[in-house]
């Protein structure tokens, strides 16, 4: 389907004849002459309209629960991807995926033979992993006071799931050592943002950046009797793409 | 949506740490054997989990709590719980965690609880039982228990309140009932007559006879009936050593720290005899099937004998000083387990004074004896340039028989490839077997007694102990972070591991508990 203002320029042809054309009754009384059809100005320097836009995003929350501090140093970071289409040109609503895991060894602090309390790296050790995988649907508000940047707010469901591995040999797949634990939870979150954008020479396609910061609301992420986390806290998400 | 797609194929496990993490300790290898499972407390969690042959395990509710200290009953069915909290005097209800807490506000409360089955006997602690109390002595049936702070205790013990060291807390474990009974000054030792009637509290310079539960001669339950007092003279103290009941419980036998003295109680005439024997007693032992007691030396090459009917003594030449003594079925066996060039193992005859003897190869320093066989570990002794047997650790076997039988086997001394970290014994119809954990072998050695014989059984991880359950298997407990215990039953020599309880609350950060009732 094309879009609106081709159609509107096509619409000078004439449309075709009836085979059978009645004859009129009586000549018709003159009427004034009409006034020439206006030639429609095609502005061929606008860009096109681009309603897609697919980013690689990188994000993250600044986890303020103090037990995330055990199993990872990087709070919830995640790679992910985001597509967005543009319903109206200030509202894109958007699906996000993104991922992220995190390994950790854990050193296991006791008391030696003699009774004296080990600390550090002591040979009791295991490792744990962290796997995240979170997915978003949301929409963006945009105000564009130019074609090559904008500010936009954002309004988002999210889910999270959890799945947590500990393992005191890795390398070895039959060892008794090995334990799973796993948990989904859901939440909600608003940001804001800026993004900007810069036309390439094909002109069909953008190059998209954006950077927004905002708050995430989680419920816990419960992962069995190894107990549970706070997944909520100050989310930052910067992202690069493309629009078309 | 790549992303994850993408991961599916790769090993998980290869990527580099994004750092460490010092979690403490996540369990204590000593773990607590009871009929319904094993308890192994979390001291980084803080929590007391209770492990069952089926690979579960469960969270033991105390309340907010955190286990400090286990004991269990002989018969495995009840666990005493010491436990303890922070307590905020601060009222904010902002103060949810401990470090939330000001320094000069924040203390440390204590209580005992009584476990069974994995929960919490009558739902709550033990009513004002201090968990100061470090020391248990149980009846025989393992319905009442007896708490007392070891003479030992220093300023590590952490008084809640105020304690008072002239009485003993004893426990009725049917239903948590706690009676408190003044004795005298600080208990030592508490003993329980055959009958589990009453309990003899030895404390210093007295003896207080106990009455449980039955009224009897008129003296009401739960009240000290007689008290003996073993010096009159209150500028001098009497410590008491050791201390056997004899002639079915009549008579109680006390020896004295650093004294050659020996008392000897009548518990039903209330009287007291005084012996002297030729050194301080190292060990007692009592034959009742002979009707006498066995005393041993450490430092001289002697055994005293003690005839209950008149209480004689008689004194009986050895060839070496002899520190340690154990009742057998064939007689009593001494031994020694404090200076090692004594070697000698006798099989002594209380009745007729005749010995048989046996030697160690090495010092002995835990020795095991059964009905037929009695095992020992021994320390090497030597340097690289020793023999093999005295530059190794050294497993035992002796044959035990009255003394004077002919064609008892020499003594097997098997030597061992590291230092041995538990043993077991166990004695079947067929069979005679001694369990054997050595350090950083990861295997069990189940070792046949009469033909010295040894099969392994593969265990998952290097042995950190081993334990007998009360339903006659064993526990061995293994060096694993995540926590591994391992139910054998040696009936057919399988093995059901249980690994990973230690992570039991592994993300949990204990917030202040009680904070309702505190407000």
């Amino acid at each position: 389907m094309l879009p609106l203002f081709f159609r509107i320029a096509l619409a000078d042809e004439p449309a075709p004849a009836p085979e059978a054309a009645p004859q009129p009754a009586a000549p018709a009384p003159a009427a004034p002459a009409a006034a020439p059809h206006e030639v429609l100005n095609v502005d061929l320097d606008a860009p096109p309209v681009q309603r897609w836009e697919v980013t690689a995003e990188l994000s993250g929350i600044v986890i303020q629960d103090p037990s995330w501090g055990n199993l990872t140093n990087s709070g919830e970071v995640a790679w992910g991807i985001d597509a967005g289409y543009h319903v109206l040109p200030w509202l894109t609503p958007y699906v996000e995926l993104g991922y992220n895991s995190a390994a950790m060894t854990q050193y296991g602090d006791g008391v030696d033979e003699t009774g004296a309390y080990t600390t550090g790296e002591s040979e009791r050790q295991f490792r744990t992993l962290f796997g995240q995988t979170h997915a978003r649907i949301g929409a963006r508000a945009t105000w564009s006071p130019s074609p090559y940047f904008g500010m936009y707010g954002a309004l988002h469901l999210q889910g999270l799931y959890g799945d947590l591995r500990m393992d005191d040999d890795p390398d070895d797949d039959a060892n008794p050592g090995q334990l799973q634990a796993s948990g989904v939870t859901g939440g909600a979150g608003a940001s804001v943002g800026i993004q900007a954008i810069a036309p390439t020479r094909s002109r069909q396609v953008s190059v998209l950046f954006r950077m927004e910061a905002g708050y995430a609301w989680f419920a816990p992420l419960e992962l069995g009797d190894v107990g549970s986390l706070d997944p909520q806290g100050v989310s930052i998400r910067t992202g690069i793409g493309l629009r078309f | 949506m790549l992303l994850p797609l993408l991961l599916l194929g790769c090993n998980p496990w290869d990527i580099p740490d994004v750092g460490s993490n010092s979690p403490g300790e996540l369990w204590d290898p000593a773990v607590v054997p009871a009929k319904d499972g094993v308890y192994v407390r979390l001291p980084a969690a803080g929590t007391l989990v209770r492990v069952t042959h089926d690979g579960a395990w469960s969270t033991v509710d105390l309340d907010g709590a955190r286990p400090d200290r286990l004991f269990a009953s002989p018969d495995g069915a009840s666990v005493f719980v010491d436990t303890s909290w922070d307590v905020c005097e601060d009222d904010d209800p902002a103060i949810v965690y401990p470090e939330d807490c000001p320094d000069s506000k924040l203390s440390t409360a204590t209580e005992v609880a009584l476990v069974r089955d994995g929960e919490r006997v009558g739902g709550a602690a033990l009513d004002g039982v201090s968990a100061a109390l470090d020391q248990v002595a149980w009846t025989t049936d393992s319905g009442t228990a007896a708490l007392y702070l070891s003479p030992e205790a220093g300023a590590e013990v952490v008084v809640d309140g105020y304690l008072n060291l002239n009485e003993v807390t004893f426990v009725e474990t049917a239903d948590a009932t706690v009676h408190r009974v003044s004795v005298g000054f600080a208990p030592e030792s508490v003993l329980f007559t055959g009958d589990d009637s009453r309990a003899v509290v030895l404390s210093r310079s007295q003896v207080a006879v106990v009455n449980l539960a039955n009224d009897v001669d008129g003296c009401d339950a739960w009240s000290v009936c007689v008290t003996y007092h073993l010096t009159l003279d209150a500028d001098q103290t009497v410590t008491p050593h050791d201390v056997v009941l004899v002639g079915d419980g009549r008579y109680a036998l006390v020896s004295v720290e650093s004294s050659s003295d020996v008392y000897v109680l009548d518990l039903e005439r209330e009287s007291i005899d005084l012996l002297e024997l030729v050194a301080p007693p190292s060990a007692v032992v009592d034959d009742p099937a002979n009707n006498r007691t066995v005393f041993t030396f450490g430092t001289k090459p002697m055994v005293s004998v003690l005839e209950h009917d008149f209480f004689e003594v008689q004194d009986i030449a050895t060839d070496e000083p002899e520190s340690a003594a154990a009742l057998t079925s064939s007689g009593v066996l001494l031994y020694n387990d404090a200076i090692d060039a004594y070697k000698d193992v006798l099989m002594f005859d209380p009745a007729s004074g005749d010995w048989d003897e046996q030697r160690a190869e090495n010092p002995i320093y835990d020795l095991r004896a059964g009905t037929r066989y009695a095992v020992a570990n021994e320390r090497p002794e030597g340097t690289a340039l020793s023999d093999v047997y005295d530059s190794h650790y050294v497993f035992g076997i002796f044959q035990l028989a009255p003394a004077g039988t002919e064609g008892v086997r020499d003594p097997v001394h098997l030597v061992l490839q590291s230092e041995p970290v538990g043993l077991e014994t166990l004695e079947t119809d067929s069979a005679d077997y001694a369990l054997l954990l050595l350090s950083d072998v990861d295997s069990l050695l189940k070792v046949r007694l009469d033909d010295a014989s040894a099969t392994s059984i593969d265990l998952p991880a290097a042995p950190l102990g081993i334990a007998a359950s009360p339903d006659a298997s064993f526990i061995v407990t293994g060096d694993s972070p995540m926590g591994m215990v391992s139910f054998v039953d040696p009936a057919d020599d399988s093995l059901q591991t249980v690994t990973g309880f230690a992570t039991s609350n592994f993300l949990g950060r204990p917030a202040l508990p009680r904070r309702a009732a505190s407000e």
